[in-house]
């Protein structure tokens, strides 16, 4: 286990109904899930809905985190994806985000995985296997996870059946599961 | 895990499908109601969200509204004068202490509504779900201790406007209401009554928890 995650600490003392404890841990990551959402939902005034739900779900959800099975960050950031990607996914067909706006754009902006934090043995290991997987595949597996496009959006943009995607991007995430369990 | 032919048991594909986010809505709601009764399907999606997990470097911080806290605060923690000052639940209701009730956030039709009825101080957290299509609510207590010996939880349906109506008693199981209608501006909320429900049909006891269906 990594020592020190001070993020899983606050949500450990938020689900003590420790106010304070809540307020830092809103402070330290308020910014990462805005930008989550914001680039999944490319709308900021959904987005700002979406993280004012994600901290109310936090609230009264603190106590079902298990800092033995993942970090704190990685915890609330899987909270954010979801419920971007459950309202990203609930919208009428057809309807795209109107508002590509300034500040979705810059969500957009971040360097990617690799140039950011080459130092932790972690992330160098996840763009090790990336490196292994075609880079089609890869970038369809990162684009896939960071913009919570679908089956159906791949398709599109790909021009091939859904079945044909899905299959294809389940064997990328076979070989990735393989390659990180080496 | 992985078979002979190198695929994922269907099961920890799903998993995996779940934590890339490529499924459709009813596929990701499936999973969703895995995660939350099979323990070892939880656990195959949290070793895949710690696999992908180093991807989530790539998203920018972008700092939110600077009054956003304060909306969060005042939907989680309703000022508790206000709350306490009146004894019927409509006046509880009004003014001020509506403007500072839970938000609902949500899903447009066909899918559920949700709302989390929340209060101030307490542990209490009552989950509603609205399915326009099949006309029915339901309700479920999510977090807090049961009602307790000789009292009930009461739920109350609120038009805006309105007086409020009783829909039901929020025991330890799923609560299923056929309701026609539920509009934006509508009020759940729920009191702490005598075993089996106000007597009189007006809520006597202490309003706990309320949501106020925002606008879809």
């Amino acid at each position: 286990m990594e020592a020190g995650d001070p993020i899983a600490d606050l949500i450990a003392a938020t689900a003590r109904s420790d106010r304070a404890a809540f307020r830092a841990l809103y402070s330290a990551a308020s910014a990462k899930l805005f930008g989550v959402a914001l680039r999944i939902l490319r709308d900021r005034s959904e987005a700002e809905d979406a993280v004012q739900e994600v901290f109310t779900r936090v609230w009264l959800n603190a106590r079902r985190f298990d800092a033995g099975r993942g970090r704190g960050m990685t915890w609330l950031i899987a909270i954010a994806r979801n419920h971007a990607i459950d309202r990203l996914r609930a919208r009428p067909a057809g309807i795209e985000a109107a508002g590509e706006d300034e500040t979705a754009r810059l969500a957009d902006a971040a360097p990617g995985p690799e140039a950011q934090s080459v130092a932790r043995g972690e992330a160098r290991r996840i763009a090790d296997c990336f490196d292994l997987l075609e880079p089609a595949r890869a970038e369809a597996v990162r684009g896939a996870y960071l913009n919570g496009l679908s089956y159906l959006d791949l398709s599109r943009r790909h021009g091939v059946p859904v079945n044909t995607i899905r299959s294809w991007l389940r064997r990328g995430l076979q070989k990735l599961k393989e390659c990180l369990e080496a | 895990m992985s078979d002979p032919t190198g695929h994922m048991p269907e099961r920890e594909a799903l998993a995996a499908e779940y934590v890339l986010g490529t499924l459709p809505l009813e596929e990701r709601l499936t999973a969703e109601a895995l995660i939350e009764g099979d323990p070892g399907f939880a656990a195959m999606v949290a070793d895949w969200q710690n696999r992908l997990a180093p991807l989530n470097d790539a998203y920018a911080e972008v700092p939110p509204p600077a009054d956003m806290l304060d909306r969060i605060e005042a939907r989680l923690f309703p000022a508790p004068e206000r709350l306490r000052r009146t004894g019927w639940i409509w006046g509880a209701l009004t003014g001020a202490a509506l403007a500072v009730l839970a938000l609902v956030t949500l899903l447009p039709p066909p899918v559920p509504l949700t709302a989390t009825l929340t209060g101030e101080g307490q542990a209490l957290a009552v989950a509603a779900s609205f399915d326009a299509g099949k006309g029915e609510l339901t309700v479920v207590r999510a977090a807090g201790p049961a009602a307790g010996p000789g009292r009930d939880y009461e739920l109350w349906l609120i038009p805006a406007g309105e007086a409020p109506v009783s829909i039901g008693l929020v025991r330890d199981s799923e609560l299923k209401i056929p309701v026609a209608d539920l509009p934006a501006g509508t009020t759940l909320a729920i009191t702490l009554e005598p075993e089996g429900g106000s007597p009189t049909g007006i809520a006597t006891g202490p309003l706990l928890v309320a949501a106020v269906i925002g606008g879809a």
